[in-house]
């Protein structure tokens, strides 16, 4: 794997704390701690079910919260030490795309309107040539310009989404954050968008950081996957690595719990406990409450990150773990303990 | 079919809704006649006797000054949409702008600030403080609209507020954050107009209360000081009506009655009409 | 051949509107057997939640037309009750869990209230006789600890856990029939996995058969015995799922399963 000095992004040990509110006296602690990296043109899977912060994480790289501590390596420049006007010039390369697409297009106006806004906003192009660009989008995204007129609720669920994508894409973005955009649509529907989002890496070599808790679809998209369990990342490698030999329990309980479209499949293992809560982690490996490989260590220890070379299963020191692309944070793949 | 559009196919099929538009419309109509010089001229002239029964000169009589009742009553149109815009019309905008401010920047000192006003407005009685402030600017012909507008704004603001509070952490302004759009911007062009449904309402309310409030302080001696208005001639009234003389206490009643009740229904299917969580059925 | 539990016959359901009447379901009929679980499988606004809807009696008739052939649970044509004798048959015979739980619960009464007042109302229980029979099902729903849950209230769980207290709700009185419409789709992965093993679990041990509305051709072939596809209101395909995934007749389930992706199969 290549050094990543040249990433597009680049987060290291990025901590967002959220102040406490309501009952709960203690400050809220969605991510703790997370670094991953993402290279031009490529799309990164981050997986994870609820409480496990990553809508937090997609949401602190872009700005829209203040991290607690930690970069967020932009094209060379921390984004999370810049200030606000600093970041605003910035805020055309990255976009960010949510998952309900009703919501996330300002319902009394039309897409016209919505689609125009980032253009105005950032200047892009003389004036008169910004509805073209608008029309242009939406051809891009597959879908007739004629439907600029229109208002969000008249269209549908998937058209809504592509335009969402095309407000997303209408700046130029080098970078686009999609924060389950697929999970309110139809099967049919994700699978139509899987393609548009691997066309628009093939023809803009755009990167997308692509969040969900959706294993097949990431399956098909991603280059570089990333599991989060309680705010940290428990297992990163490439696709085919991931499925094929997943290291980490949760990875591999997750892939268990899926249900496979074949009768004969054996049904899906079941994780047992309840989910936990950002609220009150557990001591040690986070995890460790509901593993089924737990150690004793577990309890009180928390697992460092530890590197996983692609072909031989033991694991190798600190000192070369940025050459090795599957890292895992686990104390059963941490040799140096036992 | 762009939102003002949707709004109006519905405002049609609600019977009730429609007659109070029609309504409404009527006594508008005739309150322009008025501004502009064609209708309700007569109100002051005192042209007939005292007290003359309704007939083909005065058609609602006279009254105690020999002056046209219906001349009157239609003048007063006139006064009513007067008090009735401004106020609801000002009033709302303030509540608007003071209740996004509010909600926008909520649980910081603005917001705090705000509420503090609010709640000291609230805490004065209303009819007291509107008299109060009618009375230091006695006189003056706007005392009457500025103290309502001073008072009413602040239920618009704090249904505001709240609604602002809700919307804010909706995804399209985060959309429209992640742009990097100012907040003013943002507070301006995405969320008050999602507010809309809110604002129609409470002028409508605000119309109507306007109206009723300028009655009460005619009563008090403090209500329109140039012209004449329903309340003027109600608070007129209550002598000639002990000597049995109806004319004057029916007409501005009757009139006072029907734009209220049609304001009331038009508010009614204004609300349906505007409600944001109505999908189109 | 065994007599079914359920058994629809021609039920149509139509949007009654001023100008335009639109039909949401036309003509469908299936039938569920004793303990089997029945998949009705469709894209969004293929009308299956209508479906299940118009069964349980739920659909207001100043909006919606519901004609049906028959309608027979255990011998009874539910098309003909009243609305008074649907009421006592809902909940007691035949029963439905939503796919929104954070909608589905009412947020302020807590879960036990909520429970008791099922058996409460159902089975004339006591309020004593319903806490303990209200405990007994939360821990078979797999709950640790259920005197905490009955104590919590909606916003303090989990979906996965409200979603569970209405499979308890659902099934304190062991109907003949649960409808489940989409239970696990807002849920996580490993979440649907426990939620969808406990009804299976639990309708096996109390002999209910179960009306499972999925779009998850995933959870259809891992769960269900047989599935029904339906289309623009109307059943395009009825068999057993083996059978369905090995050999689609129509078009559309064909299209259906070359959408889906797998995660685990080659």
């Amino acid at each position: 794997m290549t050094q990543h000095e040249q990433s597009l992004l680049s987060v290291r040990d990025l901590v967002v704390r959220y102040p406490a509110r309501g009952n709960s006296r203690v400050p809220l602690t969605a991510v703790r701690g997370v670094s991953l990296d993402i290279e031009a043109g490529g799309i990164y899977g981050l997986v994870g079910e609820s409480g496990s912060g990553k809508s937090s994480l997609a949401h602190a790289i872009i700005q829209l919260a203040p991290p607690a501590s930690g970069q967020v390596m932009f094209k060379g420049q921390n984004l999370a030490a810049l200030n606000k006007s600093q970041i605003n010039p910035l805020r055309r390369h990255i976009q960010l795309v949510f998952q309900d697409s009703l919501a996330s297009l300002s319902p009394r106006r039309s897409i016209l309107q919505t689609l125009l806004e980032p253009l105005d906003h950032f200047r892009i192009g003389a004036a008169a040539s910004r509805t073209d660009r608008a029309a242009g989008a939406l051809e891009t995204v597959g879908l007739d310009p004629q439907l600029r007129h229109r208002y969000p609720r008249e269209l549908s669920g998937g058209q809504r989404q592509r335009v969402a994508l095309a407000r997303a894409l209408v700046a130029g973005p080098e970078l686009i954050i999609a924060d389950e955009p697929l999970s309110s649509l139809d099967v049919p529907v994700q699978a139509k968008m899987v393609e548009l989002i691997l066309e628009l890496r093939e023809k803009l070599g755009i990167a997308f950081l692509f969040v969900s808790h959706d294993l097949s679809v990431v399956r098909r998209l991603a280059d570089t996957i990333g599991v989060m369990y309680l705010g940290k990342i428990v297992e990163c490698t490439d696709t085919a690595t991931l499925f094929a030999r997943p290291a980490h329990p949760y990875t591999r309980s997750l892939l268990a719990a899926v249900p496979v479209a074949d009768p004969g499949h054996p049904k899906p293992a079941v994780l047992e406990g309840e989910p936990p809560s950002p609220l009150t982690p557990p001591s040690g490996c986070v995890f460790h409450m509901r593993c089924p490989e737990k150690l004793e260590l577990c309890q009180s220890v928390e697992p460092g990150e530890v590197a996983i070379p692609a072909h031989n299963g033991s694991p190798v020191n600190n000192q070369e773990l940025k050459t090795s692309s599957h890292r895992v944070r686990c104390h059963l793949w941490n040799m140096t303990n036992t | 079919m762009d939102p003002a559009n949707r709004t109006w196919q519905r405002l049609r099929k609600d019977k009730a809704g429609f007659m109070g538009l029609v309504i409404v419309l009527a006594f508008f109509l005739i309150a322009l006649g008025v501004w502009s010089g064609i209708l309700g001229q007569g109100w002051s002239e005192a042209g007939g006797g005292r007290w003359e029964a309704p007939g083909k000169a005065h058609w609602f009589g006279t009254n105690l000054l020999g002056q046209d009742i219906f001349q009157r009553a239609v003048y007063s149109v006139r006064t009513a949409f007067e008090i009735g815009f401004v106020v609801s019309v000002l009033s709302t905008l303030l509540g608007a702008i003071l209740g996004a401010l509010a909600g926008w920047y909520s649980n910081t000192w603005a917001d705090s600030t705000i509420l503090w006003i609010k709640g000291v407005l609230d805490s004065i009685p209303f009819y007291l403080f509107v008299a109060a402030v009618a009375f230091a600017l006695q006189g003056k012909p706007w005392a009457m609209h500025l103290a309502m507008i001073a008072t009413f704004w602040t239920t618009t603001g704090r249904l505001v507020r709240a609604e602002v509070m809700k919307i804010k952490s909706r995804e399209f302004i985060l959309s429209a954050r992640t742009i990097g759009l100012p907040d003013l911007l943002i507070l301006f062009r995405h969320v008050l107009p999602n507010t809309l449904h809110i604002l129609f309402i409470q002028s409508s309310i605000a119309f109507v209360a306007a109206i009723k409030t300028e009655v009460i302080l005619s009563f008090l001696g403090l209500g329109v000081q140039d012209g004449v208005s329903w309340g003027l001639m109600l608070a007129e009234s209550t002598q000639e009506v002990l000597a049995g003389h109806f004319n004057n206490f029916l007409a501005a009643s009757l009139m006072l009655f029907v734009l209220l009740m049609g304001f009331n229904l038009l508010s009614d299917a204004l609300q349906e009409a505007f409600d944001p969580q109505q999908a189109a059925l | 051949m065994k007599h079914p539990v359920l058994s629809v016959r021609k039920l149509s359901v139509t949007r009654r509107q001023p100008d335009r009447a639109s039909t949401v379901v036309d003509s469908v009929s299936f039938d569920l057997n004793q303990s089997e679980v029945l998949a009705v499988v469709g894209e969004s606004g293929c009308g299956k939640t209508k479906t299940a809807e118009a069964v349980m009696g739920l659909l207001p008739c100043d909006t919606w037309d519901v004609q049906a052939e028959s309608i027979e649970l255990d011998g009874t044509n539910l098309a003909a009750l009243s609305a008074a004798a649907m009421r006592k048959v809902r909940g007691r015979k035949i029963s439905m869990i939503f796919q929104e739980p954070l909608t589905a619960l009412d947020p302020v009464f807590t879960a036990g209230n909520q429970l008791c007042s099922v058996l409460c109302r159902h089975q004339g229980m006591t309020t004593k006789a319903a806490r303990t029979s209200s405990m007994a099902m939360l821990e078979r729903v797999g709950f640790a600890e259920p005197d905490h849950i009955m104590r919590s209230y909606p916003h303090q769980l989990s979906g996965g856990m409200r979603q569970r207290i209405m499979i308890a709700m659902a099934m304190a009185c062991q109907p003949r029939v649960l409808i489940a419409d989409e239970p696990t789709t807002a849920l996580d992965v490993t979440t649907q996995a426990q939620v969808l093993r406990q009804l299976t679990r639990l309708g096996e041990e109390y002999g209910t058969s179960i009306l499972l509305i999925t779009h998850d051709l995933g959870v259809v072939a891992q769960y269900c015995d047989r599935a029904v596809v339906m289309r623009d209101g109307r059943t395009v395909e009825e068999a057993p799922v083996p059978k369905l995934f090995s050999e689609p007749q129509h078009e559309y389930t064909r299209q259906l399963l070359n959408a889906t992706m797998g995660v685990r199969s080659a």
